[in-house]
């Protein structure tokens, strides 16, 4: 089943260009110089099978001995997020594909932009940036475009993630794998059964010492520029300054700012209502989960607020560029993207998938919310120079 | 044969490398060399980078330009200067803003505040100060019983109690304060029982919090200069003040003290630098008024994204640490 060699990257450009015969080649226009790391058995995976067949998708079975063909190298070298899948899953593909994984682990985005900004993006072959960092690994040539015929599950996406505002153009440089939003949770016990629906919530003084907001400037900048009604990606100087003075009237209802004991300050009814990521607030809700209910709950705000998409790319100069796409395929498939979900209660991207998540994840509106709050919710961009305006007005948040 | 002409040999090599050790200038080299490729390459080559990134400017996408026309003073003139303010304008706003806070009653002198930044950087030196005289007014009576009170055979084990903390590492025992202090904990629960207390009450994300902090993480290094310098002392001294008609206080404090004082400032040193340069203090135990400087500078290279930036404020705090070094070699004290 010859599976048609259609896109390259363009370090395959630069091996094939007057060497193999380079049929086909699409998408290689304004291409911006990428670099060439000099490694072997790189290459699109061109040899066969031409449908979107699921399970193994893309076994290459290829005759070249090397090179440009589809061959699965034996070895992989992910960088993740911690905690980002269930036990078993690395472990199942290496079997599955009888390569070698290995994996290492980063806390933050910018964690792993200065770990491939320092030592090179040849050190790892696939990573898992987030939306907006997409954007600036792709601007700084870091990562690669991706042979979408690689990826025979790519159709299972939904089509709301198919398009990607921070990943756009005819080629793909990266496969959203899980996604979530941000929003209010709070603690049935500590504050009883409030109604939450605005970010009015995270203003009330009847709430005075006991919150906490994101130590976040984008996320908690952004929360205050949706309750003023404005796009959270916004860079007209007026409302950033707006949103300022809204933080800096709120500091003194919060306890702190923080991103990391949220889920602790929940469980242990420290602090509600506060402003959290949903996977934390779920972490919460599940550790405290007893008798079929939890006390804890998360609100999308009707304005709107944060969503974000993890996504997998391709570094640059990764040397296992076919066993990457075969790792992509493999989480796309429906019941492994499922699997994901129903481990990490984040929403997954991949539709085919929703057949086999749990009944309480899919029907959870934190999780899944109504389209309407949906249309309401934004990426967080990359705004280039305009970043400072925000960091200088957190900087003065801070210290007023 | 073969293991006699062995022994001679290393003989010889160790004939060989005695001399080259004990050669005034190849004996520099060979005893140098260890620490000196260490200190060159993990710090002064990185220090390096970061003075020269500190004359940078950012990219659109958080990347450092560093071509010459982007090399300039502008990230500390930043850091120093309010916007629209001359430098003379900034020094003078500065000092009536420091003038206004430290001293009460005064409101009036600044017009405009200094930037974020300055302010922050003094914040720290506040709680830099303050983390100090705590330490002291505890630290210095533990010492002084440690060396001289306590019966001799205790005294190593109290020097050994007072590194004990040290075995645990540093951020269990953050995380340790952090539930101690936090809402309905034992120690807050048995607080809430004393009149005036209200059942619920939380220490946790405040300033006394990161003053706690910092004290409890600190004070060995107070207390063990300390108590090297009173050890040392020569009590017969004290009891002549006293023949000679001082009272307690003034044999202590002409006599005794006086005595101590190169371990007081030692003792200051190393506990000032640390609380001043304080990160993971106010990142866990802070509220939202307890940001310092050592958080910004993480804020920068991390989600900030603005490394020029970040690494000028590294190098205005490493300024103040110099001074303060600078005070202290003044003072008398000799840092060996």
């Amino acid at each position: 089943m010859p599976q048609q060699q259609s896109t390259s990257d363009r370090r395959t450009f630069l091996r094939t260009t007057g060497a193999v015969s380079a049929a086909g080649l699409v998408g290689l226009a304004g291409c911006s110089g990428g670099s060439d790391g000099g490694d072997g058995g790189s290459g699109d995976d061109g040899s066969d099978g031409s449908d979107g067949s699921d399970g193994g998708g893309s076994d290459g079975g290829g005759g070249g001995s090397d090179g440009g063909d589809g061959e699965i190298e034996d070895e992989l070298r992910v960088f993740q997020w911690g905690d980002y899948w269930p036990d078993g899953f690395v472990s199942g593909f290496e079997e599955e594909y009888d390569v070698s994984v290995s994996v290492s682990l980063y806390s933050s985005n910018e964690e792993m932009f200065n770990a491939l900004n320092a030592g090179g993006t040849g050190q790892y072959d696939l990573i898992f940036p987030s939306d907006y960092m997409v954007n600036v690994l792709n601007e700084q040539d870091m990562i690669q475009s991706l042979n979408l015929d690689a990826l025979s599950n790519f159709g299972n996406l939904s089509e709301m993630f198919e398009e990607a505002p921070y990943d756009p153009g005819e080629e793909r440089y990266s496969v959203p794998y899980q996604w979530g939003t941000s929003g209010i949770a709070y603690n049935e016990e500590m504050v009883g059964d409030i109604e939450v629906t605005s970010w009015e919530t995270m203003w009330n003084e009847e709430f005075g010492g006991q919150m906490s907001m994101l130590d976040d400037v984008r996320e908690t900048m952004g929360a205050a520029l949706k309750y003023l009604g404005y796009s959270l990606n916004t860079t007209e100087e007026s409302e950033i300054e707006e949103a300022k003075e809204l933080l800096i009237e709120q500091k003194d209802l919060l306890a702190t700012y923080d991103s990391s004991n949220f889920p602790t300050n929940l469980i242990n009814e420290q602090l509600s209502p506060l402003h959290a990521w949903s996977g934390g607030a779920f972490q919460a809700y599940w550790e405290t989960f007893e008798d079929g209910s939890s006390p804890i709950n998360y609100v999308i705000p009707e304005e709107g607020g944060v969503v974000w998409v993890d996504t997998a790319a391709i570094t640059a100069e990764a040397q296992n560029v076919n066993a990457a796409h075969a790792f992509i395929d493999h989480f796309l498939d429906a019941e492994v993207g499922a699997e994901i979900t129903n481990y990490t209660y984040y929403g997954s991207p991949n539709e085919a998938a929703e057949e086999y998540i749990l009944d309480d994840v899919l029907n959870n509106e934190s999780i899944y919310p109504d389209d309407e709050t949906m249309s309401n919710l934004e990426y967080i961009e990359n705004i280039g120079q305009a970043t400072t305006l925000y960091s200088n007005a957190w900087q003065e948040i801070k210290s007023a | 044969m073969g293991r006699d002409s062995n022994n001679r040999a290393s003989g010889i090599d160790a004939q060989l490398v005695q001399r080259v050790r004990r050669n005034q200038w190849t004996g520099a080299v060979v005893n140098l060399a260890p620490s000196a490729f260490w200190l060159g390459v993990f710090f002064l080559a990185p220090l390096a980078v970061m003075f020269f990134y500190s004359f940078g400017e950012r990219g659109a996408f958080g990347e450092v330009l560093l071509a010459t026309e982007n090399l300039g003073l502008q990230q500390y003139r930043r850091f120093f200067v309010p916007e629209g303010l001359s430098v003379l304008g900034a020094v003078w706003t500065t000092t009536a803003w420091l003038i206004d806070t430290v001293i009460p009653g005064t409101q009036s002198l600044a017009s405009t505040q200094p930037t974020p930044y300055v302010r922050l950087l003094f914040k720290s030196i506040g709680y830099g100060i303050l983390a100090t005289v705590v330490s002291f007014v505890v630290g210095y009576p533990m010492a002084y019983y440690i060396g001289h009170i306590a019966p001799e055979e205790y005294q190593n084990l109290l020097v050994v109690l007072v590194i004990l903390p040290f075995w645990a590492s540093f951020l269990v025992r953050i995380y340790a304060i952090q539930l101690l202090l936090s809402a309905n904990s034992v120690l807050m629960s048995a607080f809430a029982l004393l009149p005036f207390v209200e059942q619920g009450v939380t220490l946790m994300n405040s300033r006394f919090a990161v003053l706690l902090g910092l004290v409890y993480i600190w004070i060995p290094f107070m207390i063990l200069p300390v108590y090297s310098s009173i050890e040392e002392i020569d009590f017969t001294l004290q009891e002549a003040a006293m023949d000679l008609g001082a009272d307690r206080f003034e044999a202590f404090y002409h006599v005794i003290f006086p005595q101590s004082k190169p371990g007081v400032m030692a003792g200051s040193i190393l506990v000032f630098i640390p609380s001043a340069g304080a990160y993971v203090i106010p990142e866990l135990l802070g509220g939202t008024d307890s940001q310092m400087i050592g958080n910004f500078i993480a804020d920068q290279f991390g989600s900030a994204g603005h490394w020029p930036l970040g690494a000028a404020g590294a190098f205005v705090l490493m300024g103040v640490m110099l001074l303060s070094i600078a005070a202290y070699q003044r003072g008398g004290g000799d840092l060996a």
